[in-house]
């Protein structure tokens, strides 16, 4: 999530360099939970900076900026890019409920 | 003289669900305890129908479900950032939303925000709205995501107003495909 944490930026992997079974396994890897693998491209990102972020070794990281952004501009942007995902439809999954919102992803920044 | 105990939720007031025992006459709650109590009355008075033991309302069952697993998020959730949940905040939310929030609206699903408050969304057709609910009882934000004009509109609400629920009811139902 594109959370204050996380400086407002989403982390996901480079689908050109990694697949969706191999992406779930790394994250549920690290005793993370998952309701499944998504995915947008570039281009659905629009305004948003991508940038490589690679971590320890795990050169797939990905970061899409929602910073210097309203929190209204924030939620518009992480809804468009839900929807773009979800029109792309799951890439590995969904599975059971296992976070406090169930499989249904949201796009809470 | 006469006894009765009659096993009854208050119509009067839905979100009361404990005691589990009332008589109502009308839309007046004469009398209401826990599951066993027993009530005399000097005045016996006729009645016109009883109801039987109440099941567990699965829609309450749904929200209260819904509301337990926001209570039992514990700080740190978010990759050790991530707050509690204000547990007042979540009983005023259960609440409202059994008070409020009608069996026959879309399924509702709660999940934490980072900073410990309430946060719901919904897909409905070519809407995706969402209520971002602040458990210290501030005014919630409704964001209402147009994904065919690709544009949105934002509105405060103060969650303690009935008028404010009816209104995100029947936002929600007229995005119904």
């Amino acid at each position: 999530m594109a959370t204050r944490e996380h400086g407002f930026e989403l982390s996901v992997d480079n689908g050109d360099t990694v697949s969706a079974v191999d992406a779930f396994r790394h994250f549920t890897g690290q005793g993370k939970q998952s309701a499944g693998v998504l995915a947008v491209t570039k281009a659905e990102c629009g305004e948003r900076p991508v940038r490589p972020d690679p971590v320890d070794d795990w050169p797939h990281h990905i970061l899409v900026g929602f910073q210097a952004m309203s929190h209204k501009e924030r939620r518009d942007a992480a809804k468009a890019l839900l929807m773009a995902a979800m029109d792309r439809g799951w890439l590995y999954g969904p599975f059971p409920a296992i976070s406090a919102a169930g499989p249904t992803p949201h796009s809470a920044p | 003289m006469a006894e009765l105990i009659v096993a009854s939720r208050p119509k009067t007031d839905p979100s009361m669900l404990w005691p589990s025992v009332a008589i109502q006459v009308g839309e007046e709650l004469l009398r209401a305890g826990p599951r066993g109590t027993e009530w005399w009355f000097d005045n016996p008075f006729q009645l016109s129908y009883v109801l039987a033991e109440p099941t567990p309302d699965p829609h309450h069952e749904h929200i209260r479900k819904q509301v337990a697993r926001l209570a039992a998020v514990e700080p740190g959730w978010l990759d050790g950032a991530g707050d509690r949940c204000d547990q007042q905040g979540l009983k005023r939310l259960e609440t409202q939303l059994i008070r409020y929030y009608p069996r026959t609206a879309p399924e509702l699903l709660l999940s934490p925000t980072e900073d410990g408050d309430a946060f719901a969304e919904w897909w409905l057709g070519d809407h995706i709205p969402s209520l971002e609910i602040f458990l210290d009882g501030s005014p919630a934000v409704w964001h209402d995501f147009d994904t065919g004009t690709r544009t949105s509109i934002e509105r405060e609400l103060d969650l303690n107003d009935r008028q404010a629920w009816e209104w995100i009811v029947s936002q929600l139902q007229s995005y119904r495909p």
